[in-house]
């Protein structure tokens, strides 16, 4: 009996160490979970991610995905086309992936997200217009929109880092062989996977959610990534809230700061244009708290000061003030991302800008 | 890998039910290899330099037990000088090139030391000492040499205790790698039971209290003296709980699969002074200490001054082997004066000492002597700059008590937390006098902790405060 109950113990850990360590194993788990509707199944995603995070039952609402649809674009108005390359997160690749049909003058578009393990090489036609597009949501941009970050996504070759002295080279060369070992034997991801495996269903809900909401109103807080907006109808990620984070969009912006972003932003384009990209785009998607001014608090208007610095020479996408209009119908209340319709506003006006 | 995962649930029950299903032969090689696995989950490389110290303790241990005399200590003087060699770079080799440039640059002395830190192997400390526990006991003669490699190897490498403890001694732990465990139903009970308690320690109560301590502390220049206060009360049990929650979970892990690892607490905070608290702190430390170092000295078969200055020797010691820093140091001293003001007032009035031991108030008073000796020693242990430590005393002194509080908890979850500490207080006071049968009522109470630690738990994967030794 002992013996027969640890041959299954150990079937039972070894399938789940195996299932999830692997992005194979991962896959089928979630596609099975998907698949199911109720106590087995569990998709914490359709009530938008800032649910997943906190449970809270007051934010359990279905996200309204289906309230307007995305503009294509005539595909004949798109004879004179051209390739687009965006560097981007989810707030762009979850709505429109690699479809060109979203965009005005482009037949072919290829997506790179900066969550990208490998750097992935992108080469201009020599036979068409090439646009680079390169966006990130405010609360990531300080980190990701600068010269090495970028070349660190799209550039093979130059993403090693080439002026090491011996000492750092020394050190460069075992922290190699320690990630290798590690991404040999521990799954990057495998925390958060087996909790996915275990711990992500419908039956469980109730539970968490009875903690979530317990911690609330006993205990008055929340899970540490997220916040509640002041008027109650939104989550927000805390860090963007937070003041002492360089994303949030109340930290200090000084001039020298914004000076740093600015010069940045004119080397990435340089940079690209002189590998043969005819244009640069960049585009700050706004922290859904700047838009939603729930807060009542200044923030640092990090877009528009970058937008109208006179150093700056690049195009900049600001979404900000289209966002604005009527601004709780382009969020989501429980998800960190802007809804359809929020999107539809900024693809129009890259666009717009893509006519030009 | 930290215990706080589910990473090492799946870890545990992999390793624990194989090493039911195989034969008693493999089951080292299988200890061996899910150790090797454990311990490279922190930074892999750092494998190569355990292995390095384990192949020469091995030949040491094997060369001591061959040869008497002068050749013998040679022997010995090889091992731990490998061994506190590699302390010495990766723990205190910035802490002295540092200091050293530092007075050198003071007194003008033209010599600069380069300056590297190194990213500390993770329980450097705690595998260092087991591993010279071994060659000690072999040269004292109270140990034989180990001739299997591998089971030395895992000695030194045993999972559940290689990176916080408890530090064993090899006349405890390497026959049992040769002992055969069979499945003891109310043994494996009851080792999963104290991992639960472990599990509770650590994310009930030390990570919830850390919600408290880490901002408090990270901006002690706005905190009010009864934050302070709250901040350091709560730290005392928030170390306590951490620790000892680690060492349950390790005690408990091995208890499954048949190994006896040594206590590492004894309701510290119920000690009635400081000497009482080290007899039940970080036990396998303080004898380790005790056996190696204070008896090495002479202990207490000295003159008086000899005595107290042993007493001091080994308290820095401790402080020191805690972290390559003077707060640890300063911890330390702080921890060798208490006892030898103990000493003292207890020889001049011991009397009045006896009376007190043996009335109850006299008791409780003597207990939250110690208790608030052992809380401003902590704050040495929490805060590494001198600056700050100023600030704390600034901040603690200013008097501002009727401030209201101003913690990263509301008055509901303040009380939450003071309630956790007086029902762990009084958990650890009557231990002992407990008559419930937790093995009877084992599927009942692991149903209940489990509900309790999802429900109240924590969950952050927040590092266990001694993996930094």
């Amino acid at each position: 009996m002992q013996k027969l109950l640890a041959f299954l113990g150990f079937i039972f850990c070894v399938l789940t160490l195996y299932l999830t360590s692997s992005n194979t194993g991962m896959k089928w788990i979630t596609r099975d979970r998907y698949s199911r509707v109720g106590a087995f199944g569990a998709d914490k995603y359709i009530y938008g991610d800032l649910y997943g995070l906190t449970y809270l039952s007051q934010f359990k609402k279905v996200k309204d995905t289906n309230f307007v649809s995305l503009p294509a674009i005539d595909q004949k108005s798109n004879s004179d086309t051209a390739n687009l390359f965006i560097l981007g997160d989810s707030y762009l690749y979850s709505f429109f992936k690699e479809d060109p049909r979203y965009y005005v003058g482009i037949n072919q578009v290829q997506f790179i997200r900066w969550s990208v393990a490998n750097p992935v090489e992108i080469i201009p036609s020599k036979n068409k217009k090439n646009i680079l597009l390169i966006e990130s949501v405010e609360r990531n941009m300080s980190g990701l929109f600068n010269l090495n970050s970028v070349k660190a996504r799209l550039d093979r070759a130059e993403a090693v880092q080439s002026e090491l002295n011996t000492r750092q080279k020394i050190a460069h060369f075992f922290a190699e062989i320690d990630e290798g070992i590690k991404e040999i034997l521990y799954h990057q991801s495998l925390e958060a996977n087996i909790e996915f495996a275990w711990f992500n269903f419908g039956f469980l809900e109730p539970l968490k959610e009875l903690k979530a909401d317990f911690n609330l109103n006993f205990f008055g807080r929340v899970d540490k990534e997220v916040a509640i907006s002041k008027d109650q109808n939104f989550l927000y990620l805390a860090e963007t809230l937070n003041p002492a984070h360089v994303g949030s969009s109340f930290s200090d912006l000084s001039e020298a700061q914004l000076k740093s972003h600015v010069s940045e932003l004119n080397a990435i384009q340089e940079y690209y244009q002189a590998k043969g990209f005819d244009e640069v785009i960049f585009s700050i998607i706004p922290n859904p708290v700047s838009v939603l001014k729930t807060e009542n608090k200044p923030d640092n208007l990090l877009i528009q000061r970058i937008k109208s610095h006179p150093d700056f020479k690049g195009k900049l996408i600001d979404a900000t003030e289209g966002l604005s209009k009527n601004a709780a119908s382009n969020f989501f209340t429980s998800d960190s991302h802007w809804n359809q319709r929020g999107a539809k506003i900024w693809l129009e006006q890259l666009n717009t800008q893509l006519k030009n | 890998m930290v215990f706080n995962s589910l990473q090492f649930l799946v870890f545990f029950g992999i390793v624990t039910s194989a090493y039911f299903l195989l034969a008693h032969k493999y089951r080292w090689a299988l200890l061996l290899l899910a150790s090797c696995y454990f311990y490279m989950a922190f930074v892999p490389i750092y494998l190569g330099i355990l292995g390095l110290t384990i192949v020469i303790d091995y030949f040491a241990g094997i060369y001591l037990e061959r040869f008497q005399g002068g050749a013998k200590k040679i022997f010995l003087g090889c091992s731990l000088l490998a061994n506190l060699g590699v302390l010495a770079i990766f723990k205190y080799y910035f802490f002295f090139t540092d200091n050293f440039n530092f007075l050198a640059n003071y007194f003008s002395v033209p010599v600069h030391f380069p300056v590297f830190n190194f990213l500390l192997p993770i329980g450097l400390s705690f595998h260092t000492f087991q591993a010279m526990s071994y060659t000690i006991e072999v040269y004292r003669g109270n140990q034989k040499a180990e001739r299997n490699f591998g089971i030395y190897s895992l000695y030194v490498m045993f999972y559940p205790q290689l990176v916080a403890g408890p530090i064993e001694r090899p006349q405890n732990l390497i026959h049992q790698f040769y002992e055969k465990h069979v499945w003891d139903t109310d043994r494996v009970k009851s080792g999963l039971l104290q991992m639960m308690q472990g599990f509770f320690k650590k994310v009930v109560i030390a990570d919830r209290l850390a919600m408290v301590v880490d901002p408090a502390y990270a901006n002690l220049s706005n905190q009010s003296s009864l934050n302070l206060i709250i901040a350091s009360i709560f730290y005392s049990f928030q170390i306590y709980c951490d620790f000892s929650g680690y060492s349950d979970i390790a005690i408990g892990a091995s208890k499954v699969m048949g190994f006896k690892l040594m206590n590492n607490f004894n309701a510290p905070y119920t000690a009635k002074s400081i000497p009482d608290f080290w007899r039940r702190w970080h036990i396998s430390l303080s004898t380790w200490f005790k056996d190696y170092v204070y008896f090495s000295l002479g202990g207490n078969r000295v003159s008086v001054p000899r005595w107290y200055i042993n007493i001091m020797i080994v308290f820095i010691l401790s402080g020191f082997w805690h972290g390559a820093s003077w707060n640890f140091v300063i911890w330390g001293a702080l921890h060798g004066l208490f006892q030898l003001m103990g000493l003292t007032l207890n020889r001049v009035f011991p009397h009045l000492a006896a009376d007190q031991r043996h009335s109850v108030a006299g008791i409780w008073l003597y207990r939250l002597f110690t208790f608030l000796l052992v809380t401003i020693a902590w704050v040495f242990f929490r805060i590494p700059k001198f600056g700050d430590i100023q600030i704390y005393f600034r901040q603690i002194t200013q008097g501002t008590f009727s401030e209201p509080i101003s913690l990263a908890f509301n008055t509901h979850e303040l009380l939450f937390s003071m309630v956790l500490i007086i029902g762990l207080y009084l958990f650890d006071l009557k231990r002992d006098k407990i008559k419930v049968d937790s093995i009877q009522l084992f599927w009942p109470i692991m149903a209940v902790m489990a509900f309790l630690i999802y429900f109240f738990g924590v969950f952050n994967m927040k590092q266990f405060i001694y993996f930094q030794f």
